[in-house]
């Protein structure tokens, strides 16, 4: 009888709670599932691989529910905003997909796009935009507060080029602003109040040693002056 | 009998193999794997030497579909070792594989390209060199360290306008692209644009100084202006005190 039981539990424990029929995602609800059974029953549903180190199952309980039949595309969307949430990333690598920590995205994850095209979605892309104005340096600042957590912005010196690191949908809505911020006004604006003079960097690159050490000495000179006069007013 | 029968299958079980191959591919048979187990059955199918540097020790979860291409093979042990915080040291003219902490990977050589094309697309650490063409290797290199991998390293050489980097063979692939894109013509041109601009349009400071400090630099003028104050108030007292002593 146990046998029997057991046997007929099986199918039902391997059995995948997604349905997908026609490409369509059929209507179910996910209560208090662990991430890992999630992600099993994902991987079952869409026959993909998926790969990952041993996740965290403090507070990553998956809650949702699809009220209507919905496309796979809009599924896979779903799939990655539910891991972005738990503080996972996806990495899709030839026909594997990793789901890695969020945090560790920066150690190489995401594909390199240019700003015409790239997914906009919770997957991490990096993104190479460039400006009609050579307003890079400024921009890139005025941008870092609305980067997502693990996002990174970065511009170089030909005042057009920046290079953004974020979730898809993240970098659309930068892209958003900083199309409204890239103008001829800014520009003039720009010219007006006078750019601001980067603070010289003492590296071995921009000066050599002997050279630094000459500027040295002349502080030195300049301190000594200083300090005689000082005495010769006292 | 049965604890004979019992030890039989454990024994069995146990030497089981991890990866199977079928025709062109190949089935990991667990969900959850120890990395070692992995490596040692990657050994065998490859008919390498594998040399663990170290205790090895890390777990993998594979979901879904467990089948590998035959082709795929070497890029999937590259992910294992990645996952797990390790990296694959490759030497086929001894024919063996070391896998070492990533963290380690400085001490070892690994295999130095100049051409992407020969750049493998795996999570190994390899080294690679670019020379750039028009945008400066020291510019570059420094906006490129907030993409670099935990243990991926980017120098340049300033005389030869070269970039050394050692990062996963994933990542440079990456990095490779980006340098690419900006090493171009145009990069200079607004570059100097640029630069002509921020020089013409340098933010001027105006110095506010209080009423103290000119007088201190101008002695001539507050001189002048303390006597001219003083003559007025002079003849202003005098002129007083000679009506009073009219009307006196």
């Amino acid at each position: 009888m146990n046998k029997i039981l057991i046997l007929l539990l099986l199918p039902v424990l391997s059995y995948s709670k997604i349905k997908i029929v026609n490409g369509m995602v059929q209507p179910m609800k996910y209560e208090n599932v662990s991430i890992e059974s999630f992600l099993a029953d994902y991987a079952q549903a869409l026959d993909i691989t998926l790969l990952s180190g041993k996740l965290s199952t403090k507070n990553k309980k998956v809650n949702f529910s699809i009220s209507k039949e919905l496309p796979l595309k809009s599924f896979k969307e779903m799939f990655l905003t539910i891991l972005s949430s738990k503080g996972y990333a996806v990495v899709k690598d030839k026909s594997f997909s990793r789901v890695i920590s969020s945090r560790d995205i920066r150690y190489g994850g995401g594909e390199f796009y240019t700003s015409s095209d790239f997914p906009r979605d919770d997957r991490y892309v990096m993104v190479f935009h460039e400006l009609r104005n050579p307003l890079a340096h400024s921009i890139a600042r005025n941008m870092r507060p609305f980067m997502s957590r693990y996002g990174r912005i970065i511009n170089f010196n030909d005042g057009h080029s920046i290079v953004i690191h974020d979730r898809g949908d993240q970098i659309d809505k930068i892209l958003g602003i900083m199309s409204k911020l890239d103008n001829k006004k800014s520009i003039q604006t720009l010219a007006k109040l006078g750019v601001k003079k980067k603070k010289k960097r003492y590296s071995l690159d921009s000066k050599s040693l002997d050279e630094l050490k000459v500027e040295k000495l002349k502080l030195e000179e300049e301190i000594l002056k200083r300090k005689i006069e000082k005495r010769s007013r006292q | 009998m049965k604890i004979i029968l019992c030890l039989l299958i454990s024994f069995v079980a146990g030497a089981q193999v991890l990866i199977k191959k079928n025709n062109n591919t190949y089935n990991v048979i667990k969900q959850k794997f120890d990395i070692k187990e992995f490596f040692v059955d990657y050994g065998k199918i490859k008919n390498i030497n594998i040399i663990f540097s170290e205790d090895v020790v890390g777990k993998t979860f594979l979901y879904g579909k467990k089948e590998i291409k035959k082709e795929e093979l070497d890029f999937f042990a590259s992910i294992i070792a990645d996952e797990n915080g390790y990296t694959m040291v490759v030497r086929k003219h001894l024919n063996q594989i070391e896998i070492i902490s990533t963290r380690d990977v400085r001490y070892k050589t690994n295999s130095l390209y100049s051409d992407i094309k020969n750049v493998p697309f795996n999570y190994n650490h390899v080294k690679f060199t670019m020379k750039l063409e028009y945008a400066l290797a020291n510019e570059v290199t420094r906006n490129m360290r907030p993409f670099m991998s935990r243990y991926g390293r980017i120098i340049d050489e300033r005389n030869a306008n070269t970039i050394i980097i050692s990062d996963t063979a994933r990542n440079i692939h990456r990095l490779y692209k980006l340098i690419k894109v900006l090493d171009k013509p145009a990069y200079v041109s607004r570059k100097l644009a640029n630069e002509k601009f921020n020089t013409k349009h340098a933010f001027k400071k105006i110095k506010k100084e209080s009423i103290l400090n000119v007088l201190k630099d101008q002695h001539v003028l507050f001189i002048i202006a303390f006597s001219i104050l003083g003559g007025i108030i002079g003849f202003g007292i005098a002129n007083s005190l000679n009506r009073k002593k009219m009307e006196w």
